[in-house]
Formats: structure tokens, C-alpha cells, sequence
């Protein structure tokens, strides 16, 4: 893109100057600690709700299809799901479709989490007996059309190391203990940063609950699934992230010790808790990079203004 | 045991890759050897079957409550066991084809770049920059691999501390975790920069339809903002929202505005081209299924 000529008296603002603006705002920002006033958005309140009241007996299938090129909202999302499962003890079968490197990055993060969830609670999350790799599925369409059709035929093949760490097929684990169908799962949850929950909702919709957490940039077009019910809840970008540790944090319309409701939401009405009162972490990325996405924002806001107002003053000196 | 399945090392395993391999082998000679003519018709003939397969899925009755080891009571159930368990080895075949693809992807990488190379094209440093990375990652992702299959239990569960890491692992997770991932992040987020260049040249009040646009952008930007939301309804909330939960001043909080934009002017937009794409994606879908595209064997 051309830089425009500088017109004497103008605004015309230098690309370099807003790239440094731009970095200089985040930079400075991404250190800066506050907890930035938040409300709560419905489809945010319904992901909440649906992942406290989910039956813990049932083991939920977790597709991570999301890398470190969107850490700034997947990653802080998956955080915050990961948190949630393993706090209230849901097994969790973890598998991939979009990206190779997918797996690697949700298997560290699920066992950092499970780690620092141990330092507080004493119990371990170990995978095999309370998650399992179910693996990797290049042909995503095909794997989860057979998921669909019958689960247990579907996984028998794929292998996991168990506690003593020989190979053994994922069904064989504690995770799908009861399991054959996919409607015999708790939720199929989908942390995705491109299409593939798409494939998921057209081949698994009405067979279980589903629960998408996506991008900012895929919101728009995954928010159809939510208004017609095939997502019972979504978390949307940073924002969502946000949304979903601020709940974890102060609990949905749940009043604190001086009777004080922090986080409330029109449509979830019901008082849903939080994780207080331990030494959890509940503010995490999502509250760290929110408040550079303001400055962005704001910084984004105010380049479009000044931009318009030069675009008017051009005019005006155009027509005398 | 599901057919076709065998156990890792087994020597039934071995035959069976043997037998897959020399038949893959045979198959891929005999065809290069068919009259051209009848070339397009084998593979309009594979496509038809393996589309009908998933028609006779969509069509055909589902055998519900199936359970382990149960035997089909007539013909038709029978033809549903067989489309049921037929799928997982669909499944299998897809993922491997289209892994398949990822090594096509990898081999045509190499082949471009080493040629670059060996002929010393413009910018060939860059390439074989390139080649020394595919291949250090690629040893390194094979060795930490091998190291971590032989480890025992107890080897794995004392990794969890850092300094207990094998130099394959330690190795793996350096160009992994800290270069790799990192150097992706940091391409990604030069995006931002292009967007604010972008959004400050080309977001101007040109027309009536760009001044729609700026105003709904704008408001939209703002609902992402959890502070400009709730200092928002604060000022609402003063202008009598909060005394009276059906006053019409309520319709004026931002995140109402942006719920009403979401919900009754982007999110219809987006379903209808949706829509548009879903249909025109089955009459394509029916197109290649019938082998009916141009140059396809019906044509």
C-alpha cells in the first residue's frame, strides 16, 4: 500500500508512526495488571453454565485445533476450559483435526494445568486414567461422520500409553469406561481458531451437547450455530476468555461476601459459583491481554477518527 | 478385534503391510498400463462407490441399540451393522490419504527449494536456511519421539521437572515451544499493524453505505470493550434505566445496540451466504460424485 503524499497543514498521519503507536500501546500495556470492568456476554453465560451443571460421570471430547499463531485468545480460552474441566473432575478425551502441530500444544497445556490444579486440591489429573490422546484426524469430515455413527468402532484402533506406558487402545481407558456412542458423552467441546467446528456441529449436532470456544475473527459466522441452538454455549475471542474468568473468579450472579453481585448476566439468571476461596487461578491470560486489546481498540478508534476528520477537511478545502 | 486391525510389531501386522504395499504396488502399475480412455472411467467408477457408500449411510435405516457382538436379525439390519463398521475403516483410509498430502506438501517443499539451491536462484541462502530447518526439525522430532516411546513411567513422571530432561526433549521443546510457536505467534500479530494502517486510510465517510458501515464498525469495536460497556450503562442507568428495567432508555445500552446488530444485521447477512454456499457445495458435491465436471467421464 502506497503511503499518501503529506499535503502541507494536513493530518496525514505516517504508517510508521501508527505501527510504532500501535507497539508502544501494547507493549507498555501487556504489563500493566488491572481488572478491567467486564459484563458478561449470553453466550459466554450459557458456555459457563452448561460446563458447571455437565455430568461429571460422562467424559467430554475436547478437539484442540487451535496453535500458538492465536495464543492470545484460543490459548487463554483453552486455559480457562482446561481449569474448569479439571477442577471439577470431567475426564476429558483430547483429539486434533486441523493442525499437526495442535496435539503438542494442547497436551503441554493440559498437563501444566493439571499440575498447578494438583497444588491446590492434592489430586492428580493423570492422563490415561483421567484423559487420554485420542489423536489426530487429517480427515477430519470422514473421522467424525464414523464418531457419529459408532464411536466405540470409531476410536478402537487409536492407542495412548496407559499408567504403566505400554500402547493400548484409547477405549480400553478409564476415560471411555461405559462409553460406545457418542451420545453416551458428556459434551463435545471444540477450542477451534479456523472451520472445523463447522464440521463438527453438521455431523454431531442433536447427538450430543455441543460447546464451541472460537477466534475472534470466526465469531460472526460460528454465532449462527449458537442462535440456533446447535451450540448450547460459545466463548467469543479474548473477550470470551475473559468472560469466562471473570465467571470462574466472582462466580455468575453470585453475590460476594458483602453482598455485592460482580458478574452478572440478563439471561443466565441462575446464581452459578465461581472458584472462590481457594487459591486458585482464575484471572489469567484472558485478564492479562485484555487490557492491551483495549488500547488497540481505542487506538483503532481514534486512527479511523482522525482519518475521518482529515478526510472532511479535505473536503471543505476542496470546496473553498 | 476390528478387522484389518492388528497389533503394533506383530509379525501379523508386518504381512499385512507386505500385502498392502505389494497390492498398492500392483494396482498403481496396472493402472499406468490401462488404454488412457478407460483411465478417467476407473476413477469415476472408485468416486461413484465410495460417494454411495455415504448415501447409503444418510438412506438407509440405523440399527439402533446396537450392542457388542450382537448378530443382525434380517437383511436390512445386517446391511446397517456393515455400513456402520465399513465407516471406521473409511476413516482410517481418509486420515492416511490425507496424510499422504502433508508428505506431498513436505516432498514438493524440498524438491523446489533444493533446486533452488544446487542452482543458485535468487535468494537461495534463504532456502537452504530453509532445508537445514525441515531437516534438524525433523531429526529432532524423531529422536525426542524415540526417546520418550522407550522411557518408562517412572522416567516420564520425573520430566515433569525440567532439569530431568533428556537432550532430545530439552531439544524438541527449545525449537518447538520457544522458536517455533513463538516466531508464529509474532507473524500472526503483525496483522494488527496492517489492520490499523488499513482501517486509518480506507475507513473514511465516503458515502452513505460507508458511513452505515464506519458507524456500525465503530459501535461494534465498542461492545468488544468491557469498559466503554459498562460506563455506558452507568450513564444509562442515571438517565432512569436502572429505576425502571422497561424504559425505553434501556434499548440505548451498548451492549443492547450490539446484541440488535449481532443478531438481526450481521448474523442473517452471514446465514444467507451460508446458505448460498451450502447449495452451491451439494450441486457440486453431486457434480464430482457423478463424475458430470468437465472432462469427467460422462462429460
Amino acid at each position: 500500500m502506497a503511503t499518501p503524499q503529506k499535503v502541507p497543514g494536513s493530518l496525514n498521519i505516517p504508517r510508521e508512526a501508527l505501527f510504532a503507536a500501535l507497539f508502544v500501546v501494547c507493549s507498555i500495556l501487556v504489563f500493566v495488571s488491572i481488572e478491567l470492568p467486564n459484563r458478561v456476554s449470553n453466550n459466554s453465560a450459557d458456555l459457563y453454565k452448561v460446563l458447571k451443571e455437565i455430568d461429571k460421570t460422562k467424559p467430554v471430547i475436547l478437539q484442540s485445533d487451535w496453535t500458538k499463531s492465536t495464543r492470545g485468545e484460543s490459548g487463554a480460552q483453552f486455559d480457562a476450559l482446561v481449569r474448569i474441566l479439571i477442577r471439577e473432575r470431567v475426564k476429558i478425551a483430547l483429539m486434533s483435526g486441523a493442525d499437526p502441530q495442535a496435539p503438542e500444544v494442547a497436551r503441554e497445556a493440559i498437563r501444566r494445568i493439571a499440575v498447578e490444579t494438583e497444588k491446590v486440591t492434592g489430586q492428580p489429573y493423570k492422563q490415561w486414567e483421567d484423559w487420554v490422546f485420542i489423536g489426530f484426524f487429517p480427515g477430519i469430515e470422514a473421522s467424525l461422520q464414523s464418531f457419529s455413527s459408532n464411536l466405540r468402532n470409531a476410536l478402537s484402533a487409536n492407542k495412548d500409553s496407559d499408567t504403566a506406558g505400554v500402547k493400548r487402545s484409547v477405549m480400553e481407558s478409564p476415560v471411555f469406561a461405559g462409553v460406545n456412542r457418542i451420545e453416551d458423552m458428556g459434551a463435545y467441546i471444540i477450542v477451534t481458531a479456523s472451520k472445523t467446528s463447522r464440521i463438527a456441529i453438521e455431523r454431531l449436532s442433536g447427538k450430543v451437547t455441543m460447546l464451541g470456544l472460537v477466534t475472534g475473527v470466526m465469531g460472526p459466522e460460528t454465532y449462527n450455530y449458537y442462535q440456533s441452538g446447535q451450540l448450547s454455549g460459545l466463548a467469543i475471542g479474548l473477550k470470551g476468555a475473559y468472560d469466562m474468568e471473570s465467571m470462574m473468579a466472582y462466580g455468575l450472579n453470585t453475590p460476594d461476601g458483602q453482598g455485592v453481585i460482580k458478574v452478572s448476566n440478563a439471561k443466565v439468571t441462575d446464581p452459578i459459583e465461581g472458584y472462590t476461596g481457594e487459591e486458585f487461578i482464575n484471572l489469567a491470560n484472558g485478564q492479562k491481554y485484555i487490557v492491551p486489546l483495549h488500547g488497540a481498540i481505542i487506538l483503532l478508534i481514534t486512527a479511523i477518527l482522525l482519518g475521518n476528520i482529515e478526510t472532511i477537511r479535505q473536503r471543505r478545502r476542496r470546496n473553498g | 478385534m476390528i478387522p484389518w486391525s492388528f497389533e503394533s510389531g506383530s509379525t501379523q501386522l508386518k504381512i499385512a503391510i507386505f500385502v498392502t504395499l505389494a497390492l498398492g504396488f500392483g494396482l498403481f502399475f496396472a493402472l499406468m498400463k490401462t488404454p488412457p480412455r478407460l483411465r478417467p472411467k476407473i476413477a469415476a467408477t472408485f468416486t461413484f462407490l465410495a460417494g454411495l457408500l455415504y448415501v447409503g449411510i444418510w438412506l438407509w435405516p440405523t440399527a439402533h441399540g446396537r450392542e457388542a457382538g450382537d448378530i443382525p436379525a434380517n437383511f436390512t439390519e445386517g446391511v446397517a451393522f456393515w455400513l456402520e463398521d465399513t465407516q471406521s475403516q473409511f476413516q482410517n483410509l481418509s486420515n492416511i490419504l490425507t496424510s499422504f498430502l502433508l508428505l506431498m506438501g513436505v516432498f514438493s517443499l524440498v524438491r523446489l527449494h533444493a533446486t533452488r539451491v544446487s542452482k543458485k536462484q535468487r535468494d537461495w541462502p534463504f532456502s537452504l536456511v530453509l532445508l537445514i530447518c525441515v531437516a534438524i526439525m525433523t531429526f529432532i522430532g524423531y529422536w525426542d519421539w524415540l526417546t520418550v516411546m522407550n522411557m518408562k513411567p517412572e522416567e516420564l513422571e520425573a520430566m515433569r521437572d525440567v532439569t530431568n530432561q533428556p537432550f532430545a526433549v530439552w531439544m524438541k521443546d527449545l525449537l518447538f515451544d520457544g522458536l517455533l510457536q513463538t516466531m508464529e505467534a509474532a507473524m500472526f500479530s503483525i496483522i494488527a499493524f496492517y489492520i490499523l494502517s488499513a482501517a486509518y486510510r480506507a475507513f473514511r465517510v465516503r458515502s452513505v453505505e460507508a458511513t452505515i458501515l464506519l458507524a456500525s464498525a465503530i459501535i461494534v469495536m465498542l461492545g468488544l470493550l468491557g469498559m466503554a460497556e459498562n460506563y455506558w450503562s452507568i450513564m444509562i442507568d442515571n438517565m432512569g434505566g436502572l429505576e425502571d428495567p422497561n424504559a425505553l432508555v434501556n434499548n440505548l445500552r451498548l451492549e443492547a445496540i450490539t446484541q440488535f446488530i449481532r443478531d438481526n444485521l450481521q448474523t442473517p447477512g452471514l446465514r444467507a451466504i451460508d446458505f448460498g454456499v451450502g447449495v452451491g457445495a451439494l450441486a457440486m458435491a453431486l457434480r464430482l460424485w457423478l463424475s458430470l465436471e468437465r472432462g469427467g467421464s460422462t462429460s
